[in-house]
C-alpha cells in the first residue's frame, strides 16, 4: 500500500527552470507547470547559488503570480485630476510608450539632466545604467545608496572585493565566522547553507548584532553591541591583536601597502601621501639597500615599521608604523571603548583572541603550488579559517564607510582574505583598489555620456560638480557632500528635485522603488513633496513615472504608470557585467526564462526600455539610417558587446558557442542557458581558487577574460591614499579642486582619514543623546527580506503587523508593559506604536520588523488590513536630512564619504501613550483603488489539480484497534 | 518502517521556508486545497501543517532564540487516530504515517483535540481536518527523480535543519542522528510515543585564545621590538 | 477551550434524557415504580425527545455533517463514537420497551445500563483526553453521570412524583464531585512550556518570541478561552447556586418544574465553564497557560 494512488499526472505537467526574483538572493528554480498553473517551485539542485535549498519567499511564487495587487495595464492620471488621488485612466502601450518618448526627446535634446532615472531592486543596473549613460543623464542610479554602498566601496576601496556580493565566507574551510550586522541579506540561501556547514564542521559562530533573532539565534556567542559602534570595537580588537603581536607579518608585507611610505608634514601640501618615485612607484625602506627602493621590489627586504627621512628631507612612516601609532593608543583599548560598546573589555580582547589562535594555531593549507605576481612560488595556499561577514547594521550608519574599512582592516591583519577558511572574493572580483571606471561629469543634449553615471573616484577631480564646487547630480553624489558615493544617492532625489536644489527637473522615473512609502525616509513629508505645486499651480516635480509590476504606494504618485511583468513572466539576465551570481570558486551567471504567458496588457521593462532608446535614436540601439538595431531585448543581449567578445551573457560565446567570458556573440546563448538549468557556471582552476589579489596566474587569466584592465598585483589599502587626497582638499592643501565651504572642509578633514577610524554617527553628534535615549533600527523578517511580499497571501499570515521590541528588563525598569502602546519621538516626529518586550533586545535599542505596515488601499489589500491600520512605518522617525547643526539642514542624512543613507542613525525616545490611546498613529489617507483592482477574493483554495484522496479502506476503518 | 523526521533546533535560522514550502506542495496535494479565508483582509487565515515559533530562554544577557518548527509527529501511540469517531484518522501500517482520509471525516474537531502538538487544523472550507502527510505524495512517487523523494519541507531546508527516514533503522540518518545528538522527542510524558525528534541547540566550552605577549606593550617598546625582529628577519 | 453553543446543549439536554431512562430503568427494574401504560410512554417520551433532540444540535457542531453517519465506526477506540452507538443502541432499547409496554424488568434494566453507559461515554470524551489537564480524570465522567442522572430524576420526579429522595442524594452528590472538581483544577499540573519543549533549565526561563502568525488561527480559536479569576469565582458560585441550591428551594416550596429549569440553567452555565476553562496544551507553545 506504499503507492496506492497516481499522486501526480506527470503527464500533465512540464518542468521549466529559471532564476528566482523574490529578492535579490537570484537562487535558481524549477517550476513545474500543471495545466499551465503552477504545481510546485523548487530549488534547483544543479544551482551555484542556492543548491536545491528555497526560502519562504522562493516558496511563495504561486501567491506571487496570484497577486490582487499585480497592475493590469497601462494608466496615466485622469487630466485634471490631482495627483495622489488615486484618478487613473488606462491607456494603450502605443500612447503610454510615444507620450513618454516624446517628453523624454524634448529633454534629450534640450538638457539630459532633467531625466532622473532611479531603479530600486533593479537585477539589471547594467542595462539600465547603460541606457541612461546612452540617453546622457548624469541622474541615474538604483538603490545602492540606501543600501549596501559602505559595504560595497569600502571593499573595493581597500581589499579589492567586499561584503555583500562580492564576496563569500569560506564555508568549506572556515573555523570561526564572526557575523556583524546581519538580519538577513542577499546571499540569503548561501549563507543558511554556510552556517550549517560551519557548525557541523565544529567552527565557532559569534554574532555581532543588537538584535538576537534569525541567524543570531543560532549563534555560539552572541555579541549584543549597541548599535553604530561596531567600528569602534573592531579597532579595540586590532589593538589587542597589535598589542599581543597576533598579526601576520608575512601577508601584510607582501599583500598590502603596509611597508609603503606616508609622508608626514602635517600643514603641508603633499602630506600623507605615499612617497613614490619619479615614475609615480610606491616606495618602501629596503633592508637590503639600507636605502628607498620601489615596494615592488619583491626582494629589496622592505621595513614593516620605521621612520626615515626622504631625499628632499620629508619626514616619512611606513603605514605600519602609523597604524601602531593609531591603534595602540589607549583611546582603542578596550578598556576604553568598552562602555561606548556596550561590551566588557574582557569579552573584545577574547574575542580578538580566540580569532588570532584560529588564524594562527590552527592554520590550514591547501596543497596547491601557486606563485605570486612577483614570481615568488608557494607549494601552498595557507589558510587563515577565520572568516567574517557584515551588512546593513554596519552599512545603514553614517560612519559605516569607516567601519567597514576597519573589519577589512582586522581581515588584513589576520591574513584572513581570500586565503583559504576566511572570506573569499567572487570573480570577477577581486579587482585594483578601486574598479577603473569613473563617474561621467559631463553632459549634453542628444549625446551620451563618456562614461557610465556611476563610478569610482580616485581624486578630487574626479567629482561631478561644477566649477563653483556645486553639485552636477539631482542626487549631489560625487560631490562634496559625498564624494566617493558609487551608488548614487537615491534617497536624496525626491526632496532634492522638490527643492529645485541644484536644479529643477522635469521627468523622475522610478522602476521597481517604493519611494513614496517604505523605500523612503521622512514617508509623510515625502509624500507632501510628491505633491507639491508651485505658486502658479505646476506640480514641482513636473512629471512623474512609476514601472512596477505591483500597486506600490509610489504607483498612487504617478503621472504615468507602465506596468511590468512579473519574473515568472519574462526574459532576464543576471549578468557578470552587473551584480554577479558567482561562488568563490566559480564565475557564474544566469537568466530568466518565461514560464507563464502574460494574462494582461503588461510588457518587460527591458523591452519597454529598449524600444524607447530605439524611437530616441540612441546611438547604441540605432543602426546608421536610425532605425532600431536590435529586434528586443533578447537580440540586444546575445548581440550587444562591452567589448569585442564581451557581452552580457559569458556562458556559451563563440561561433561554436563553446567559448565562456569571452567569445563572438552567438544568438542560441538564451536556448543554451535555457538547456542548463538556466545558468552558467565556469569553475576556477584549483590554482586559482585563493590569493587572487597575488596570484599571478589568476591575475593574468582574469585579464585574459576581461575581468580587470591588466595583471599586476591588487595590493590591499590599509592606508587609503585616495581619502587622504580629499581630506588635504578639506584641508586646503590639494593641488586641485578644493571645497569653499567650511563645513565640507571640516567633514573631509574629520572623516577621510587615510586609515580607519570610528566616530559617533553623525545624527548623534547633533541630538540631544540624554533626550533621545534609545537607537532605533530595523530589520526585515526572514521571510520578507528584499521582497515586494508583504502582500503576499501566505507570507503575510505570518507577519502582518509588527511591533517595537525592547529589551524586557530595560523595559520593565522604565515601567512600560509588554504590548501596551507607547509613542516613539524622534528629533522628526513621533509615532505611536505597540511595544513588545523580549531578552534578546541591546538594553539602548528598540527595533521593529520593516516594511510590514501598508499605506491603505495599496497592493491590493482590504483598507482595514492590519497592515495599514496596525502595521507602522519607522520611516516616518527618520529625516532625509541631518539635524541643523549650524549648517542649516543642507547635508543629507548619510555617510560623508559614500552617501550611503544612514538608516540606522536614528535615536528615539520612549514614553508610555496616555490612558485610552491605542491604535498606531500616523494613519494616513486612504489611496484610492486603481481602474484595474477586482475586490479581494474571500478566499484562496489554489490547487493545480483535485485532490487524489488517499482512502482508507472500511475494512481497516472497522478492523483496527483494541475494543 | 517508522517514518518520521529530526528537527535540529541548532541550526534552524526561523525563516519559514519550510512551512510555506509545505503549503506550496500540499495546497496541490492529497489533502489539498489548504484554503486560506480572507488572504487580503483584515483577518487572514490559511490552513499550514507546519508553523514556526520562537522562544527565548534565559534572561538577558545570557539569553538564546530558539526557533522551534512544528508539525505532526507521526505518533506511534496516535491519540488523534484513536479518538477519530469516524475512521477518517488513521496511521498506516507499513510506514506509520499519519493521515486523514478527506472523504470520511465530518470535520468534528475531536482529532485537534487530542492532538497536543497543534498538528491538525481544520479547513473551514472544505470542513475537513488536514495534516501533514510527510509528503506522501513526493516520498513514494517513483517519478520523481530519487533525491526528491522528500517531504518539501525537508527538501527545501536552507539550513540543512530538518531530516527524513525511518526510525525503525538504526543506521539510517535520522537514526543516527538522534543518537549522537541527543535528540528527543516533545511531551514523551503524555504517552504518545512521537516519531519526530528534537536536536537541543549545540553548547560550547570555552574557545583557546592566542598567547598574550609578554612585556611592556608602549607604543615605543613595541615599535623598537618590531623593528629589531624585522632586522633579525631580513 | 472555545465552548460551542451546541455542544453545551447537546451534552446537557442529551443528558437530561439519559438520566431521564436510567433513573425510571432502574426504578421499573426494581419494581418500585409500577407506571401505568401512558405513564411509560411519557416517560420513554420525554426521554428520547431529549436525548434526540441533543444528538440533533451536536451535529451541529460539524462541518462537513455529511459524514456524520461514519461517527458509529470507530466504536473500537473511539469514546465519541462508542457514545454514538450506545446512543442508538438507547433509543432501540426503549423502542423495544415501549412495544412492550414497559412489561419487561430485564430489558428496563439493559435500558438503565445503556443510558448510564452512553453518560459514561459522553464523560470519557473529554477525560480520555490527555492534553488537557482540566478534563483528564475521573471526576469529569462521574459528574457527567450523576448532572445526568441528577436531572432526569428531577424530570422523573417531577412527572411521577417519585423518587424525590433520589432527587436530593443525586443533586448533592453531583455538587460534591463538582466540588471536588473545581479543587483538583486548581492545582496546575502537567508539562509547561520548558517541558513541552524540552529548552531552558527553568519554566520560568522559556518565552515565547514569535508565534509564527499575526492572526488567529483554527488552533488560537479552538483552543481560546481566558477567564478573569474573578468571573471565574463568580461563575463557579452560580453552577452550585443553579445546580443545587436554588432547585433544592424550588423543591422545598414544591416548584418542581422551576427547580428543574434552575437546574438545567446551573449544568449550562457547569457546561460552559467546563469548557472555557479547559486549557490545551498547545496553549504552551503560544506562550499561554494550562
Amino acid at each position: 500500500m506504499s503507492n496506492p494512488a497516481a499522486f501526480e499526472d506527470h503527464s500533465r505537467q512540464t518542468q521549466t527552470t529559471t532564476t528566482c526574483y523574490m529578492c535579490a538572493c537570484r537562487c535558481g528554480i524549477k517550476v513545474t507547470l500543471e495545466d499551465g498553473a503552477i504545481r510546485y517551485i523548487q530549488g534547483n539542485p544543479d544551482h551555484p547559488v542556492n543548491k536545491g535549498v528555497l526560502c519562504a519567499k522562493g516558496n511563495a511564487g504561486i501567491m506571487k503570480q496570484l497577486s490582487p495587487a499585480k497592475l493590469q495595464h497601462p494608466m496615466r492620471r485622469k487630466a485634471g485630476s490631482e495627483r495622489g488621488s488615486g484618478e487613473f485612466e488606462q491607456i494603450s502601450w502605443e500612447e503610454a510608450i510615444s507620450t513618454l518618448t516624446e517628453r523624454l526627446r524634448d529633454i534629450r535634446n534640450t538638457d539630459p539632466n532633467k531625466l532622473a532615472y532611479f531603479t530600486g531592486r533593479d537585477q539589471m543596473q547594467a542595462l539600465t545604467g547603460f541606457w541612461a549613460q546612452q540617453f546622457g543623464t548624469l541622474n541615474w542610479s538604483a538603490h545602492g545608496g540606501f543600501c549596501s554602498v559602505n559595504m560595497a566601496a569600502a571593499g573595493l576601496y581597500t581589499t579589492g572585493h567586499s561584503f555583500w556580493e562580492f564576496g563569500d565566507p569560506d564555508w568549506e574551510h572556515a573555523k570561526y565566522f564572526m557575523l556583524w550586522g546581519v538580519a538577513e541579506d542577499h546571499a540569503s540561501n548561501p549563507i543558511k547553507i554556510g552556517l550549517e556547514k560551519l557548525k557541523r564542521a565544529g567552527g565557532k559562530f559569534v554574532a555581532v548584532n543588537p538584535v538576537r533573532t534569525g541567524y543570531q539565534a543560532i549563534a555560539d556567542e552572541w555579541v549584543p553591541i549597541r548599535p553604530g559602534t561596531d567600528g569602534l570595537m573592531a579597532l579595540a580588537m586590532v589593538h589587542v591583536l597589535l598589542k599581543n603581536d597576533q598579526f601576520d607579518w608575512e601577508f601584510i608585507l607582501r599583500y598590502t601597502n603596509a611597508a609603503q611610505l606616508v609622508v608626514c608634514t602635517p600643514g603641508m601640501a603633499g602630506d600623507g601621501l605615499i612617497y613614490r618615485d619619479e615614475e609615480e612607484e610606491p616606495l618602501t625602506w629596503s633592508q637590503r639597500d639600507d636605502g628607498f627602493a620601489r615596494w615592488a621590489d619583491v626582494e629589496c627586504s622592505p621595513a614593516l615599521f620605521g621612520e626615515y627621512t626622504a631625499a628632499d628631507g620629508r619626514p616619512l612612516k611606513t603605514v605600519m608604523t602609523l597604524m601602531a601609532e593609531r591603534y595602540l593608543a589607549d583611546e582603542y583599548a578596550p578598556e576604553t571603548v568598552a562602555e561606548q560598546c556596550g561590551i566588557s573589555a574582557e569579552t573584545i580582547e577574547r574575542l580578538a583572541l580566540e580569532m588570532a589562535h584560529v588564524a594562527f594555531q590552527e592554520s590550514i593549507t591547501i596543497d596547491t603550488p601557486w606563485t605570486d605576481w612577483a614570481g615568488r612560488e608557494h607549494d601552498c595556499f595557507i589558510g587563515r579559517p577565520v572568516a567574517m561577514h557584515a551588512m546593513r547594521g554596519i552599512s545603514a550608519h553614517s560612519n559605516g564607510f569607516q567601519t567597514a574599512r576597519a573589519l577589512h582592516l582586522l581581515q588584513i591583519l589576520l591574513g584572513a582574505v581570500d586565503s583559504p577558511g576566511s572570506h573569499l572574493a567572487k570573480p570577477p572580483f577581486p579587482r585594483h583598489l578601486p574598479p577603473p571606471v569613473r563617474p561621467a561629469k559631463d553632459s549634453a543634449p542628444n549625446t551620451p555620456l563618456k562614461s557610465p553615471p556611476l563610478g569610482f573616484p580616485v581624486q578630487p577631480e574626479d567629482l561631478v560638480i561644477n566649477a563653483d564646487g556645486s553639485p552636477k547630480r539631482i542626487d549631489k553624489a560625487y560631490s562634496w557632500d559625498a564624494p566617493l558615493s558609487a551608488h548614487g544617492m537615491m534617497h536624496m532625489v525626491v526632496t532634492n528635485a522638490y527643492h529645485a536644489d541644484p536644479y529643477p527637473i522635469d521627468t523622475l522615473m522610478f522602476f521597481m522603488a517604493n519611494m513614496a512609502w517604505n523605500s523612503t525616509m521622512n514617508t509623510a513629508e515625502v509624500q507632501r513633496m510628491l505633491t507639491a505645486k508651485t505658486e502658479d499651480g505646476a506640480y514641482k516635480i513636473p512629471y512623474i513615472v512609476t514601472i512596477d509590476a505591483f500597486d506600490s504606494e509610489m504607483v498612487h504618485f504617478s503621472d504615468l504608470v507602465l506596468p511590468d511583468t512579473t519574473y515568472l513572466e519574462r526574459f532576464d539576465t543576471i549578468s557578470g557585467l552587473d551584480r554577479p551570481i558567482s561562488e568563490p570558486h566559480a564565475f557564474c551567471d544566469a537568466i530568466r526564462q518565461p514560464v507563464l504567458e502574460v494574462d494582461r496588457d503588461v510588457r518587460p521593462w527591458q523591452e519597454v526600455m529598449l524600444d524607447i532608446g530605439a524611437r530616441l535614436g540612441l546611438p547604441a540601439l540605432v543602426d546608421e539610417a536610425g532605425e532600431p538595431k536590435y529586434s528586443g531585448y533578447k537580440d540586444f543581449i546575445t548581440r550587444w558587446e562591452k567589448a569585442p567578445g564581451i557581452g552580457f551573457l559569458a556562458g556559451w560565446r563563440g561561433e561554436n558557442q563553446d567559448q565562456s567570458l569571452v567569445g563572438a556573440p552567438n544568438e542560441q546563448q538564451w536556448d543554451r542557458y535555457g538547456e542548463n538549468g538556466c545558468f552558467h557556471s565556469v569553475e576556477l582552476k584549483p590554482e586559482h581558487r585563493y590569493y587572487r589579489f597575488a596570484n599571478k596566474s589568476y591575475l593574468e587569466w582574469a585579464k585574459s577574460v576581461g575581468f580587470n584592465g591588466h595583471d599586476g598585483p591588487i595590493v590591499m589599502g590599509l592606508y587609503s591614499e585616495i581619502l587622504q587626497k580629499f581630506r588635504l582638499a578639506g584641508q586646503g592643501l590639494y593641488e586641485g579642486p578644493c571645497p569653499q565651504r567650511e563645513d565640507d572642509k571640516q567633514r573631509l578633514s574629520e572623516y577621510f582619514d587615510p586609515l580607519p577610524i570610528w566616530y559617533a554617527p553623525l545624527e548623534e553628534q547633533r541630538i540631544d543623546t540624554d533626550e533621545y535615549p534609545f537607537h532605533a533600527v530595523n530589520q526585515r523578517p526572514m521571510f520578507m527580506y528584499h521582497s515586494w511580499d508583504s502582500q503576499n497571501a501566505w507570507l503575510r499570515q505570518i507577519n502582518h503587523q509588527n511591533m517595537l521590541f525592547m529589551n524586557r528588563q530595560r523595559g520593565e525598569s522604565l515601567g512600560l508593559k509588554d504590548e501596551s502602546w507607547v509613542w516613539v519621538e524622534s528629533h522628526n516626529g513621533k509615532i505611536r506604536v505597540q511595544l513588545k518586550l523580549m531578552e534578546g533586545t541591546q538594553p539602548d535599542t528598540v527595533w521593529t520588523w520593516n516594511a510590514i505596515g501598508k499605506q491603505s488601499g495599496a497592493w491590493g489589500l482590504d483598507k482595514k488590513a492590519p497592515e495599514a491600520q496596525r502595521g507602522f512605518l519607522m520611516n516616518h522617525l527618520i529625516r532625509e536630512l541631518l539635524p541643523s547643526g549650524g549648517d542649516g539642514e543642507r547635508y543629507s542624512n548619510s555617510d560623508p564619504i559614500t552617501g550611503q543613507a544612514a538608516w540606522y542613525d536614528l535615536r528615539v525616545k520612549i514614553t508610555a501613550a496616555a490612558e485610552g490611546e491605542e491604535g498606531c498613529w500616523p494613519l494616513m489617507d486612504s489611496l484610492s483603488p486603481l481602474p484595474s483592482a477586482a475586490a479581494a477574493a474571500d478566499s484562496v483554495e489554489y490547487q493545480s489539480h483535485t485532490a487524489v484522496n488517499l482512502k482508507r479502506s472500511i475494512v481497516d476503518v472497522l478492523s483496527r484497534g483494541k475494543v | 518502517m517508522k517514518l518520521g523526521l529530526v528537527i535540529d533546533l541548532d541550526v534552524c535560522v526561523g525563516c519559514h521556508g519550510c512551512s510555506v514550502s509545505c503549503k506550496q506542495w500540499n495546497t496541490s496535494g492529497t489533502t489539498g486545497p489548504l484554503s486560506d479565508l480572507d488572504p487580503y483582509g483584515p483577518d487572514p487565515e490559511g490552513v499550514w501543517f507546519n508553523r514556526i515559533r520562537s522562544y527565548e530562554v534565559g534572561t538577558y544577557p545570557e539569553n538564546k532564540t530558539v526557533n522551534f518548527p512544528m508539525s505532526c509527529m507521526h505518533c506511534e501511540d496516535a491519540a488523534c487516530v484513536d479518538v477519530c469517531p469516524t475512521g477518517a484518522s488513521y496511521k498506516r501500517e507499513e510506514d506509520g504515517i499519519v493521515l486523514i482520509d478527506q472523504e470520511k471525516c465530518m470535520g468534528c474537531n475531536y482529532c485537534a483535540w487530542a492532538c497536543p502538538y497543534g498538528a491538525r487544523e481544520l479547513d473551514r472550507s472544505s470542513g475537513t481536518m488536514k495534516k501533514c502527510t510527510l509528503c506522501v505524495d513526493r516520498i513514494y512517487d517513483d517519478q520523481l527523480p530519487e533525491s526528491e523523494r522528500l517531504p518539501s519541507c525537508v527538501m527545501t531546508c536552507p539550513a540543512n535543519a530538518r531530516h527524513f527516514g525511518d526510525f525503525d533503522d538504526p543506521k539510517s540518518n535520522v537514526s543516527t542522528l538522534a543518537k549522537e545528538r541527543g535528540g528527543y522527542q516533545l511531551m514523551p510524558e503524555l504517552g504518545y510515543a512521537p516519531t519526530n525528534r528534537y536536536l537541543p541547540p549545540r553548547t560550547r566550552g570555552a574557545e583557546p585564545v592566542a598567547e598574550q605577549a609578554v612585556g611592556s606593550t608602549a607604543l615605543l617598546d613595541k615599535l623598537s621590538g618590531w623593528m629589531q625582529k624585522q632586522q633579525r628577519e631580513r | 477551550m472555545h465552548p460551542a453553543k451546541s455542544v453545551i446543549f447537546f451534552t446537557v439536554v442529551s443528558g437530561l434524557g439519559l438520566g431521564l431512562y436510567v433513573v425510571g430503568g432502574i426504578y421499573l427494574a426494581l419494581g418500585v415504580w409500577q407506571p401505568s401504560g401512558s405513564e411509560i410512554n411519557v416517560w420513554l417520551g420525554s426521554a428520547t425527545a431529549a436525548l434526540v433532540a441533543g444528538l440533533g444540535s451536536s451535529s451541529f457542531h460539524l462541518t462537513n455533517p455529511k459524514n456524520a453517519w461514519r461517527a458509529w465506526m470507530r466504536f473500537r477506540t473511539s469514546w465519541l463514537s462508542r457514545e454514538a452507538v450506545l446512543a442508538v443502541v438507547v433509543v432501540g432499547l426503549a423502542f423495544l420497551l415501549y412495544l412492550l409496554g414497559g412489561n419487561s424488568a430485564v430489558l428496563a434494566a439493559m435500558l438503565a445500563v445503556a443510558a448510564l453507559l452512553t453518560l459514561y461515554s459522553t464523560g470519557m470524551i473529554y477525560a480520555c483526553l490527555k492534553t488537557i489537564r482540566q478534563w483528564n480524570t475521573p471526576l469529569t465522567p462521574a459528574y457527567y453521570v450523576l448532572a445526568g442522572c441528577s436531572a432526569g430524576a428531577l424530570l422523573f420526579a417531577v412527572l411521577f412524583d417519585h423518587a424525590w429522595a433520589l432527587v436530593w442524594l443525586l443533586l448533592l452528590l453531583a455538587a460534591a464531585v463538582k466540588a471536588a472538581y473545581y479543587a483538583l483544577i486548581v492545582r496546575p499540573s502537567g508539562p509547561d512550556l520548558r517541558s513541552s519543549t524540552g529548552l531552558g533549565s527553568t519554566a520560568a526561563g522559556v518565552r515565547l518570541l514569535e508565534v509564527g502568525h499575526s492572526g488567529g488561527t483554527f488552533l488560537t480559536r479552538e483552543f481560546s478561552g481566558q477567564l478573569a479569576e474573578s468571573k471565574l469565582q463568580t461563575l463557579r458560585m452560580a453552577v452550585f447556586v443553579f445546580s443545587l441550591v436554588l432547585p433544592a428551594a424550588a423543591i422545598a416550596i414544591g416548584l418542581g418544574p422551576l427547580a428543574l429549569l434552575l437546574l438545567l440553567v446551573g449544568h449550562a452555565v457547569e457546561r460552559w465553564l467546563f469548557f472555557t476553562e479547559a486549557k490545551h496544551v498547545v496553549r504552551l507553545y503560544h506562550g499561554q497557560s494550562t
